[in-house]
């Protein structure tokens, strides 16, 4: 039997240099294919005549697998897919651009901090993964601590502007409790405006963090560096903050961030923070030099697996087709006035001297920021994973290349033969194996 | 023999409207079948056997299918048949629509800051006088329940002041979306009539808005002199200039008060802008208008290789048809002829977007502006406000065209019996509130069972008549017919060419097809 065979309008094969995945977008999975399978469904796709009596058993199993979970269905001549979207295919400028989606506006307070981590000062000389969510200062600061002169009225134009979270970090935003504890004050007038502190971990301060900690606008996150071999052996680790902070029952999370020093890897630091907090951190790194290669968390893709992320709605896949969903709506404001796409990302995009904000969101130069999308960054635009994937995408942005990602899009070694961590939204398909099924869950 | 299907569909009620299937059949050029859905907005490969398993599927009254497809067919058919359609209707509701409730407009208050936060263009008619006495115009008395022309102008005082209450009206707007320009239209009768006040206006936002409109102006381009044409360079006015084509075409219809065709004249001063103003000539666009008596191959002609080398065409429009008798005149054999010379242009439309080229901005605009309505159409999430969920029609105000009297109208395209306020006392959201009301009982009541609703463009303008709001009558008729052959130029073409995009430009807006080319 002959036929056209193609994919349902809402199932995408999105193809990589060498790769394709197949992205069920009603059901939120994704099917890393083999390179018979991809093979396959690019001809079908192409409205190629499928020769039924000249496919491989598997290549059969694989079709009438497609079939029987609706992802496609069998054609009697060559047809146009109208592939499924959940929202007209515009994007509105001029007089009928929207307003701008805003998601968070990260204020470093201060660049002061009482720990003298070797990397940070030389930030600027350091390159760095999911910086924003560590207490990694930008610009360099050298020893001189600058703080900034406005932090209340940042409440006031947050709330005007329309951003729903204040995150304040630092260097250590602790050093200025009182200021900080103005910002949390003046953020009282506005109960929806939730405001996040990234700080340092470490024992001093401890009573100010919980003060600040307890408010309910408030959640916490404090920074881990190296803690193995470091902070937990030689006794100076942040042990009695992050006890008291969990007798307390105050909100917050641990990142650990990962400089190479100790030679630890994420799955070590994992095992140290359950065992010794019982909580699982999020991970971040830093390495000296730009060009440094950023591999602590993802040894190689085969052993350690690089996290994909499920997409809840269709709505929510769109948003990640068309913009980068760690920079869109978000902003990096520096204690000197300086404002930036991101604390990672060294493009400025601003200048405000008194902290208004309304000069800074009328920056074209933002908003080409917020429109980068997978497609137009290296290496991620030939990934056949970039829509399943919400990795920092700041480095990448920069233009410094792709080693901050353990897998590598441009090799021949395609996804399906790697492992990678997620909840159970990641499958396997082959048309080319041996007697193994089809579908498979990676 | 079809398999038997689970129905799903609950019955109405007694005394519910019952629901009503919203599907456009319709066949590439390639005769490939295919169903639009208006639930999704997805256009599906369709097939006799897929018909009759819907029609199964539907059963009651909605199964009106008649095709045969016993033997036709194998059981495996069958069931890939029976599981596509449960797919797309079980899963996103497709082929059927409910009729829903339409909530009632906003209170006075709130409509009033529903048009604050979206309001986004002001249009000052500076005169309801004209030079010309074009046949086909609104105001020429051909049309009911429009005036005709008058000696009345905007004074610049009152200019200035529409600008400055319109600035204060769209505050809020400006506080969370700062980047985005306004839109500040000059209109007419003839704009260029009233210098005096559309310089005084143009001053007044240098002045105290700079950078926070994007100005355009349409003219019949008679008074486009190189003085004013420097004016308008001065302050960078989008101009859209009124011509229907090469002189024989134009000066049948475009006249002066004496009856004397204007192309020379306009020409004339559009040769001497670009010769010395050449920076403003990527200022200006042409705005055509057709009818029955059109010759569109030499219409394309003319601006494929003559005008359109200088500017191009933004927009074309037929004349319009309701409450005039303009169209009565044409015999069977104009129709042909006007048809046949559509036919032509779309299949020359149709060549060069298969083929990768791109069309004339002629053609474009003729053909492509209605291609652009399938690929930009709404989705199944697209839902609209509340109160006016189906059809292109804005809420009123969220464009306000000041008439020279200070009265306040939802659009210049309006025939002015409805104003919707005053520049002394703002907007009447009473008023807006009656307006939507009577749309929603002579027009939106009846869209839940129409099959196009994501692609249709009806508003206001359409149906307003003498202050009160008609049925569109033969109006969705036509949008109907119309969009099943939209629907399958479009298919043709992304048959032959999958990869092709449609764009849409003008000279204050952009929208753009992104997701279209996922992989």
């Amino acid at each position: 039997m002959n036929q056209y065979f193609r994919l349902s309008a809402d199932c995408l094969l999105v193809e990589g240099q060498h790769d394709a995945a197949l992205y069920d977008l009603r059901q939120n999975r994704l099917f890393l294919l083999d390179e018979v399978a991809h093979r396959l469904l690019r001809q079908c796709e192409d409205n190629q005549l499928v020769k039924w009596e000249e496919l491989s058993p598997h290549a059969r199993l694989l079709l009438q697998w497609l079939s029987d979970q609706d992802l496609a269905f069998p054609e009697r001549q060559p047809v146009f897919i109208d592939k499924f979207l959940s929202h007209a295919p515009i994007t509105m400028y001029g007089f009928a651009a929207p307003p701008p989606v805003l998601s968070q506006l990260d204020v470093s307070i201060t660049t002061h901090c009482v720990r003298n981590c070797s990397f940070c000062p030389a930030h600027s000389e350091t390159r760095s993964w999911q910086t924003c969510i560590t207490c990694l200062r930008h610009p360099d600061s050298g020893a001189s601590a600058v703080f900034l002169d406005y932090p209340q009225r940042l409440v006031e134009q947050a709330v005007r502007n329309g951003f729903p979270r204040l995150h304040l970090r630092g260097g250590d935003p602790f050093v200025e409790s009182a200021r900080l504890l103005a910002v949390v004050r003046e953020a009282e007038q506005y109960p929806d405006l939730s405001l996040l502190i990234t700080a340092p971990g470490h024992d001093q301060r401890i009573a100010d963090v919980i003060a600040l900690g307890a408010h309910p606008q408030v959640f916490l996150n404090i920074v881990l560096v190296d803690p193995i071999g470091s902070e937990a052996e030689s006794g100076h680790g942040p042990s009695l903050l992050i006890k008291d902070l969990q007798r307390e029952r105050i909100r917050f999370s641990l990142t650990v961030l990962l400089s190479g020093a100790n030679g630890e890897s994420c799955g070590a630091v994992e095992r140290w923070t359950r065992s010794a907090f019982g909580k699982t951190p999020r991970f971040a790194e830093v390495r000296p030099g730009r060009q440094a290669a950023l591999s602590a968390c993802f040894p190689t893709p085969q052993a350690a697996g690089k996290s994909l992320k499920r997409w809840r709605t269709v709505d929510e896949f769109y948003s990640r087709v068309r913009c980068s969903t760690c920079l869109t709506g978000r902003m990096q404001l520096n204690c000197d006035g300086e404002v930036k796409p991101c604390v990672g990302v060294p493009d400025l995009v601003g200048i405000t001297a008194d902290g208004r904000l309304t000069g800074v969101l009328r920056s074209d130069v933002l908003y080409d920021w917020w429109e980068k999308d997978r497609n137009s960054a290296s290496p991620c635009a030939c990934c056949a994973l970039r829509y399943a994937c919400i990795d920092c995408c700041g480095v990448a942005f920069c233009g410094q290349g792709r080693s901050f990602c353990p897998y590598d899009p441009t090799s021949t070694t395609r996804a399906v033969d790697c492992k990678w961590q997620h909840d159970g939204f990641v499958f396997t398909l082959r048309a080319g194996g041996q007697g193994e099924a089809v579908c498979q869950r990676a | 023999m079809i398999s038997p299907v689970v129905r799903n569909r609950p019955s109405p009620a007694d005394g519910d409207l019952p629901s009503a299937r919203v599907t456009v059949d319709f066949c590439s050029e390639q005769n490939h079948r295919y169903l639009y859905d208006d639930v999704t907005g997805l256009i599906l490969p369709w097939s006799d056997l897929r018909e009759a398993v819907l029609c199964s599927y539907l059963g009651g009254p909605l199964a009106d299918c008649t095709t045969d497809v016993h033997g036709r067919f194998s059981d495996g058919e069958v069931a890939s048949a029976t599981r596509f359609i449960r797919h797309w209707a079980d899963h996103y509701g497709a082929f059927v629509r409910a009729p829903r409730g339409i909530p009632p407009p906003p209170s006075s208050s709130d409509s009033v800051e529903v048009i604050r936060r979206n309001c986004r263009q002001l249009v000052l008619l500076l005169t309801e006088d004209c030079n010309l006495r074009c046949r086909y115009c609104a105001y020429s008395g051909a049309y009911d329940n429009v005036r005709t022309y008058t000696q009345t102008f905007m004074t610049p005082a009152t200019a200035r002041q529409a600008i400055d209450w319109f600035v204060s009206t769209i505050a809020p707007q400006r506080i969370n979306n700062p980047r985005k320009p306004f839109a500040l239209t000059f209109y007419g009768g003839e704009p260029l009539l009233n210098m005096s006040t559309l310089r005084a206006a143009l001053e007044h936002v240098a002045a105290r808005y700079p950078n926070l409109f994007v100005t355009s102006l349409t003219t019949n381009g008679t008074l486009l002199t190189l003085e004013n044409a420097e004016l308008l360079a001065t302050y960078g006015v989008n101009t859209s200039v009124s011509l229907d084509g090469p002189a024989e075409e134009h000066d049948r219809e475009r006249i002066d008060r004496l009856g004397r065709g204007t192309h020379g004249v306009i020409m004339k001063n559009l040769s001497a802008i670009a010769d010395k103003l050449p920076h403003y000539m990527e200022h200006v666009s042409f705005l055509s208008v057709y009818s029955y008596k059109s010759n569109f191959d030499a219409i394309a002609s003319f601006f494929n290789e003559g005008a359109g080398r200088i500017a191009p065409v933004m927009f074309t429009n037929p004349v319009a048809s309701r409450g005039t008798s303009y169209w009565n005149a044409a015999t069977a054999s104009d129709f042909a002829a006007y048809h046949a010379g559509l036919q032509r242009r779309t299949e020359s439309y149709k060549e060069r977007r298969t083929s990768d080229a791109l069309p004339s901005s002629f053609d474009q605009s003729l053909v492509g502006s209605h291609l652009v309505q399938v690929a930009l159409r709404k989705r199944l999430n697209d839902h609209g406000l509340p109160c006016l969920p189906f059809t292109g029609a804005c809420f009123p105000g969220s464009k306000v065209a000041v008439q020279a009297s200070g009265a306040l109208d939802i659009c210049e395209r309006v025939n002015y019996t409805y104003p919707i306020g005053t520049l002394a006392g703002g907007f009447d959201g009473e008023r807006i509130g009656r307006l939507i009301n009577m749309y929603q009982e002579a027009v939106v009541s009846a869209c839940s069972s129409c099959p196009v609703t994501k692609m249709c463009g009806l508003c206001f303008a359409n149906v307003l008549d003498d202050g009160t709001i008609g049925r569109p009558g033969l109006q969705c008729d036509v949008t109907r017919d119309g969009f099943r052959q939209i629907l399958s130029d479009y298919v043709t073409i992304k048959e032959a060419n999958p990869k092709v995009t449609f764009t849409f430009d003008s000279d204050t807006i952009r929208l753009e097809e992104r997701l279209c080319q996922l992989t």
